[in-house]
């Protein structure tokens, strides 16, 4: 089984950390890496990413992460994005930007910041699950926490994995990771979701293996000049289309 | 109007060549031939040794071959309704 981490962030886009990232992934039996990549990142950092990886026989995906304040800057930033990278993460600060983003089915995965209370709930989770967007738990952010943080960290997402997991939405494990130290193993990222968080293991399992592999072949296919519309693609164009 | 890729799922499908090539129903799978008849939910496919079937739209993916000789997938789910009311239909979403 291949597994997916579709969430490492290199501070560095650099050639030693990146084979040193990609190195360590192939070892924990990673077959796809998501390389979160800033929105003013060159297009030559990811291909030196994918360069890597490839030569590892390692699988890459384009990742950008929004964080709008507001809903007309969701949409804007999604105008702007959607067809330049394979995934799109949104981080929903407040409850209208997070029933948006779970809304638009350009969106892809929907994680949270650090907060009181669940902005995931019953409404936000039907319109995920229609939408199929993800639900992502960032465990290298969880693991690092300490105290009451980690506490009311572990409170919240619970409950949100909770309104996830009832209305089938996919959890996305992922180790969020800036280097090769951070990376975790897929059992490990499983074994957090089922331990800690209460998730299926079978949920947390597919998360990072075909529910993964599915959305990045899907989105790259839409990417493709293949794509005609929603359910549509030319498989041989001999038609001067 | 010529048939195009992008204007496929509101033309009509009838004398088109046309392979099942994903199919929830394993029988359907790999059956391949001419549309002769279109239902709301199901078209009925002519094959080469002439006999006609009727394939359920929801649930298959076909592979249409245009006059142009431009293969095309379709999900059937997008080919779901009448041939008349498809054609008013709007759009289909871009992402």
């Amino acid at each position: 089984m291949v597994f997916a981490d579709l969430c490492v962030a290199p501070q560095a886009f650099e050639e030693d950390v990146l084979r040193s990232l990609a190195e360590r992934a192939l070892v924990l039996g990673y077959g796809l890496l998501g390389f979160s990549l800033p929105l003013n990142e060159p297009d030559q950092s990811f291909e030196k990413a994918k360069r890597i990886c490839s030569s590892l026989g390692l699988d890459a995906s384009s990742r950008v992460d929004l964080a709008p304040e507001s809903e007309a800057e969701l949409r804007r930033l999604l105008n702007k994005v959607r067809r330049r990278f394979e995934i799109v993460a949104v981080c929903c600060k407040n409850a209208s930007v997070a029933r948006a983003a779970c809304r638009d089915r350009r969106v892809d995965i929907v994680y949270f910041p650090r907060s009181e209370k669940p902005l995931f709930r019953g409404v936000e989770a039907a319109f995920a699950a229609e939408g199929e967007t993800a639900y992502e738990v960032r465990v290298g952010e969880l693991a690092k926490l300490e105290g009451e943080g980690l506490l009311g960290e572990l409170w919240r997402v619970s409950i949100e994995l909770g309104f996830a997991c009832r209305e089938d939405v996919p959890v996305l494990p992922t180790s969020f990771a800036f280097d090769e130290f951070g990376l975790r193993a897929p059992r490990d990222l499983i074994a957090f979701c089922t331990t800690v968080l209460g998730v299926d293991s079978r949920t947390a399992k597919y998360g990072i293996s075909r529910y993964a592999r599915d959305l990045v072949s899907k989105n790259r296919l839409k990417l493709s000049s293949r794509f005609v519309a929603d359910g549509i693609w030319v498989v041989r164009s001999s038609c001067g289309h | 109007m010529p048939i195009t890729p992008q204007n496929l799922a509101h033309h009509e499908l009838i004398g088109l060549r046309v392979r099942v090539a994903k199919a929830r129903c394993r029988s359907y799978k790999g059956f391949s031939g001419v549309v002769v008849d279109e239902t709301r939910n199901t078209l009925v496919v002519e094959g080469l040794d002439g006999k006609r079937r009727r394939v359920m739209k929801k649930g298959c993916t076909f592979h249409f071959r245009l006059p142009t000789g431009c293969i095309v997938a379709v999900e059937g789910r997008v080919l779901v309704g009448r041939p008349e009311d498809r054609l008013t239909r709007r759009a289909l979403r871009k992402w």
